[in-house]
């Protein structure tokens, strides 16, 4: 039915089913990424269990506005340490790179650019000419068909050598940033799901007058009998 | 397959929703970055006066002096070891190191520092092993021969 309404080519085909292959593969690699951050943020929020569980098991919190209020309190120091090291690994980078640009200005005349092909960090990284993409129409649509050029491949550059130092530092600042954040995160979501749980009791399947306990003396009838009654002497 | 298919449905429901978690997400980061710059006011603050940010809260402190008296409690509680029973423990220590010639027997739990073994009293305790051996055999073969 399909084939008398668009005709299409094997290689129209073809490109369909790879393409179609290839969504399947982005939301897979999706999934997964979600699964693995929904893991670690799991793991991280924990870490608030383990610094409010003596002050609980003690029994020095009593309400839930105290323990919310300590628990937060706790959070932010915990995302005060980590992030004031963030930070001060960034102070450093940012030095050096200040040390880096008034040596390429002053001492090489040369302009400064950490990123750069040049005299940046992606000297030593292959670059490809992604604006130039060899493309192909697919139902009007312009789709990338093939890799781009290699643009420059890669190589050691004297100048360059501060960029190797500074830019990995960046990545690491920027990197550890991340996983800080989402740390103080996922605590903080931890403290407002254990607010709502830790001082919460529920009452709905619990009656004034529970008779549950005296299961044990019910016989066939359900209706509670002594048990010397219930159970038949037999006389030798 | 199932969870492949789950897999792929969560795939598809965080490319949908990711403007949305990454906007929640820089929204905390910039939440968390004043926070820091709060924090470290009054980090400084403290430390002027003395004290420190991470220095734990009273109500830690007062959680670790109950846990060690609970502790302290418990230890009290336990009997104590019955007088007379042996409650020692047997160490083997093996070492590749050859050992001293004049030390060259093992280690026993009755030694003391001040009765470390000479090479003559190895000599005087062998000669003392050797005589009573043959003392034994001497009396064993008198024993047979009484026997007989």
């Amino acid at each position: 039915m399909i084939n008398f309404l668009i005709k299409l080519s094997e290689t129209d085909k073809r490109l369909i089913i790879a393409l179609f292959l290839l969504v399947i593969l982005l939301l897979v690699i999706f999934g997964l990424i979600y699964d693995s951050v929904v893991r670690i943020m799991d793991k991280q929020g924990k870490k608030i269990d383990a610094m409010m569980s003596l002050p609980i098991a003690s029994g020095l919190i009593m309400s839930r506005k105290q323990f919310k209020k300590i628990a937060h309190y706790k959070n932010d120091v915990q995302f005060y340490k980590t992030f004031s090291r963030i930070v001060a690994l960034l102070i450093v980078a940012g030095v050096l790179h200040l040390i880096y640009f008034l040596v390429m200005e002053f001492v090489f005349s040369k302009p400064l650019n950490i990123w750069g092909t040049e005299t940046g960090f992606a000297s030593i990284l292959y670059t490809f000419d992604w604006a130039n993409i060899p493309t192909s129409t697919f139902f009007g649509l312009t789709l990338p068909s093939d890799w781009p050029a290699v643009i420059n491949r890669p190589h050691f550059v004297l100048e360059a050598i501060g960029s190797y130092v500074v830019v990995p530092l960046y990545l690491v600042c920027i990197f550890g940033g991340f996983v800080t954040i989402l740390a103080y995160l996922s605590r903080t979501l931890r403290v407002f799901k254990l607010t709502n749980t830790l001082f919460s009791a529920d009452l709905s399947n619990k009656r004034i007058h529970d008779l549950g306990a005296l299961s044990q003396n019910k016989n066939d009838s359900g209706i509670n009998v002594p048990e010397d009654v219930s159970t038949a002497v037999v006389k030798k | 397959m199932s969870s492949f298919f789950k897999k792929v449905g969560t795939g598809f429901l965080v490319i949908i929703l990711s403007p949305f978690i990454v906007l929640a997400y820089v929204l905390f980061a910039v939440y968390a970055v004043l926070k820091f710059i709060v924090l470290w006011f009054i980090a400084v603050s403290k430390f002027f006066v003395g004290e420190k940010i991470t220095d734990p809260l009273d109500i830690d402190r007062k959680a670790a002096n109950l846990f060690e008296e609970e502790q302290a409690g418990k230890k009290a509680k336990q009997p104590a070891p019955e007088a007379g029973k042996f409650a020692g423990a047997t160490i083997n220590i093996y070492s590749n190191k050859p050992l001293d010639e004049d030390f060259n027997r093992p280690i026993s739990h009755f030694d003391t520092v001040n009765s470390q073994i000479t090479s003559e009293d190895v000599k005087q305790l062998s000669e003392y092993e050797t005589k009573m051996i043959e003392n034994k055999k001497t009396t064993v073969t008198n024993e047979v021969e009484e026997d007989d």
